[in-house]
């Protein structure tokens, strides 16, 4: 699921920490993945590729927006904000 | 990322307002924002008693939150799906919300009402989930306004969910949807007031409200919602959003501010012809929407006359 060579110049991977990993949990399904870590959020669901308006991230506690820096010793949730389903109409004529 | 009010640390930034928001920012600038939709859209008064249609995800909760807080006088209304865990899950923290708060919540289960769960009711009327999920919730809802002397029904629905379903209703072109697709929906022969006061938010400041008041909501997706085309709709109208911060709100609220000119009040109501033999609400047939559905659920096996063979293939 990680891509470093999609990632952009601003944030390259860290020089001799190419190995390193986040532990990143998808609160939708219930799933926990590692993947390449990268300091900033957006680098981070770039590579996922989320949108940063479909989720929340969230680190220790607390919602991080996608400029900030991710700090690779603690988990991260990803939780998707988008509800599904419900019908297309209000059906007023369908009684 | 700093607080476009107050220099601080944001917590959320709305690229379609040009703004990025601390969390006690973003709380004011979410309360005014319903704040308004109520007041612009004349949706109810502090003198209502509000039906809240709960389901156990962010919006409603949030919702219910928001209400108390502004000092409206609410009702919850949980209706079980029967959708397995999904719905364990749903109503479990729905009714924790409502205890833990010291809330109003009436809770019905779809099985007794209609004969049937979501699941059931969409193989036997052979209809998709959502449509008798939709058809169920729209009769069991305004019945229990009615029930319990409300006069006005609120539902979560959320500027992402209201523009998706406008694209969807434009490109079908579906004029009897857009000319009722208000988010203060006025009574009209036996149904309800029914009104959406989250219309000006996205999920993204839903998601972000709920977690920051500790709402515990349920995050996973209803099941049956795989086939459900308004979760296309949103996706593309994200991606336009991506592009040019802003379209999703200009296009929706563009099409409010035009809807009378497009779609304008004939005076003519045109009511129901009919009352309905079962329950005796309006119906345009002699036996409305709901009462067909569950006739077809109850029925015992063999019998055709409404039922359809409960096994194909
Ligand atoms: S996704 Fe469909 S079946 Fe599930 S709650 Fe929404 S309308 Fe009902
Ligand atoms: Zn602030
Ligand atoms: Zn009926």
């Amino acid at each position: 699921m990680s891509h470093p060579e999609t990632d952009t110049p601003q944030d390259e991977p860290v020089p001799n920490e190419t190995e390193l990993k986040i532990s990143v949990y998808h609160a939708q399904s219930g799933i926990r993945a590692h993947y390449t870590y990268r300091r900033k959020v957006s680098s981070l669901l770039r590579d996922l590729n989320l949108d940063p308006e479909t989720v929340l991230v969230i680190q220790n506690n607390a919602l991080l927006t996608a400029d900030e820096r991710l700090d690779p010793l603690m988990e991260v949730e990803i939780r998707p904000v988008i509800s599904g389903g419900s019908e297309m109409s209000d059906g007023r004529r369908d009684r | 990322m700093k607080c476009r009010a107050c220099r601080s640390k944001a917590i959320i930034d709305i690229p379609r307002h040009n703004a990025a928001f601390c969390g006690t920012c973003f709380d004011a600038y979410l309360i005014e924002q319903v704040r308004k939709s109520i007041e612009e859209y004349q949706m109810f008064s502090q003198e209502d008693r509000v039906l809240l249609a709960v389901s156990g995800g962010k919006d409603s909760l949030a919702l219910w939150d928001i209400l108390e807080r502004l000092g409206y006088r609410t009702i919850g209304y949980h209706l079980d799906l029967g959708i397995d865990e999904y719905s364990v899950e749903s109503t479990e923290k729905t009714v924790r919300f409502a205890r833990e708060r010291n809330l109003t919540l009436h809770v019905e289960e779809i099985a007794r009402e209609a004969g049937g769960s979501v699941v059931d009711i969409s193989k036997v009327t052979r209809r998709p989930p959502c449509s008798a999920c939709g058809v169920s919730k729209r009769h069991l809802f305004n019945r229990a306004a009615k029930t319990y002397g409300c006069t006005v029904l609120a539902t979560g629905h959320n500027l992402d969910d209201e523009a998706s379903r406008l694209l969807g209703n434009i490109l079908h072109w579906q004029d009897g949807y857009l000319e009722k697709q208000n988010p203060s929906l006025p009574e009209d022969e036996g149904l309800i007031r029914k009104v959406k006061p989250l219309n000006r938010l996205t999920e993204k400041e839903m998601a972000t409200y709920s977690f920051m008041k500790g709402i515990d909501y349920v995050i996973r997706e209803c099941p049956m919602s795989f086939d459900a085309k308004q979760l296309f709709y949103k996706k593309v109208m994200n991606e336009i959003e991506k592009e040019s911060p802003g379209t999703k709100q200009a296009f929706y609220f563009g099409f409010l501010q035009r809807r009378e000119r497009f779609y304008p009040e004939t005076g003519d109501k045109s009511p129901p012809p009919y009352i309905c033999q079962v329950c005796e609400e309006p119906s345009y047939s002699e036996i409305c929407s709901f009462c067909r559905l569950r006739l077809k659920v109850t029925a015992p096996p063999g019998d055709e006359s409404l039922s359809r063979p409960r096994t194909t293939s």
